[in-house]
């Protein structure tokens, strides 16, 4: 394949995740800000510990799942670009521009180390 | 969280995501006053609130501009490896730091943006540059009808730059693309819209190296940030609808003096 049908595929595949990753989570943020003006908004806490136990045991009780489905979008937001990068990895090596492989891959890299390093 | 304070935050983020897109600023620089002055929250917590923002904004912006093929993704997945390795070491440095110190870091910030607009009302859109140059991109001009081709000069220049902002994003929790953008253009010679879009594009990434930082610190308000993400994207839109309608060069003037004011009420804190 040529450089520019790499260029449209990386494109291709970046709109898209670009796109689902804002609907989806402003869906979730919606959602949660929805039920919480039909809750007691004063149960849900002020910040938020982030850890999956966490979250369900949150989400298990009606007050808390408000706060449970903003987190849930906030999350996805988050991890938009990261699924944008992963993209570029793999629509890069598809095309077999390696140099934007490495770069990507550093990006992905430097995200990952910093998440392990951040929630240790 | 109770109704009012609900459309407080969101009418917060509306104003800073449509006086951000007007003037060609992330909305962070607005947010993180308002939320801090306004809405009384401790300043890690408004940074965690304003880099999450900034990553809704770019994400919207990006999804459109990767589809109209003014970003340069070549180009973005280069200088992302300065801005986010910049932006883990500012999410780092902001933890360790007191909220009283980061208030007063952001309000240096603000007096060099509201220096930086002063001298960017200087310089007007210049053609792309000639000669041979690296990471070629190519994008169709609605406005002129025109194909314009062009390629990246002082590469290691735009690097960086693109470690700074980054830097400042992860610590401030703004954007960056204040820097980055003239950077692009003038040194490196970009199409305005390119620098712009590719900026744009790299700036989702970078907010989510430190977002995370911010989150996994507990500093994240899912209510709050909610509420004013909602209200920047929003904002966001309606700033490029409003962008042909009204002048925006009295528009900037007005906010440089509202950006040295409200630096200092920061300061003064």
């Amino acid at each position: 394949m040529t450089s520019s049908s790499n260029t449209f595929l990386a494109e291709r595949w970046i709109a898209r995740i670009l796109r689902g990753g804002i609907v989806l989570s402003v869906m979730f943020i919606v959602a949660g800000l929805f039920l919480m003006t039909i809750q007691d908004g004063s149960n849900i806490p002020p910040t938020v510990h982030p850890s999956l136990s966490d979250l369900l045991l949150t989400a298990s009780t009606p007050s808390g799942l408000a706060s449970a489905l903003m987190v849930i979008g906030l999350v996805l937001l988050m991890f938009t670009p990261f699924l944008r990068v992963l993209a570029a990895v793999l629509a890069f090596s598809v095309e077999r521009e390696w140099k934007y492989v490495v770069a990507a891959l550093l990006v992905l890299l430097m995200l990952i180390g910093e998440m392990v390093f951040a929630f240790r | 969280m109770d109704i009012l304070s609900f459309l407080l935050l969101f009418a917060g983020g509306l104003f800073a995501g449509t006086l951000g897109s007007l003037l060609g600023l992330g909305g962070g620089i607005i947010l993180v006053p308002f939320l801090t002055l306004v809405m009384g929250l401790p300043m890690h917590q408004a940074i965690a609130t304003s880099i999450t923002a900034v990553i809704a904004t770019s994400t919207a912006g990006a999804s459109m501009n990767v589809r109209r093929k003014t970003v340069n993704i070549r180009l973005g997945m280069v200088l992302e490896t300065a801005t986010v390795a910049g932006a883990i070491g500012g999410g780092l440095t902001a933890t360790l730091l007191s909220g009283t110190t980061l208030t007063r870091t952001f309000a240096v910030l603000m007096v060099i943006v509201a220096a930086f607009m002063l001298w960017r009302s200087r310089f007007h859109s210049s053609t792309p540059w000639g000669g041979k140059g690296v990471i070629p991109g190519t994008f169709f001009d609605e406005a002129t009808g025109e194909t314009v081709e062009y390629s990246v000069h002082r590469l290691p220049a735009a690097m960086a730059v693109s470690l700074l902002a980054g830097n400042i994003s992860g610590l401030l929790g703004v954007g960056g693309g204040i820097f980055k953008v003239p950077a692009m253009h003038l040194v490196c010679g970009m199409p305005l819209k390119a620098a712009t879009a590719t900026s744009n594009f790299m700036i989702g990434v970078t907010a989510a190296a430190s977002a995370f930082i911010y989150f996994a610190h507990g500093y994240l308000n899912p209510t709050v940030t909610s509420a004013a993400i909602l209200g920047v994207l929003a904002g966001s839109f309606l700033g490029v609808w409003l962008s042909t309608k009204i002048e925006t060069r009295s528009l900037s003037w007005i906010f440089i003096g509202v950006l040295l004011f409200v630096a200092i009420q920061l300061f003064s804190r």
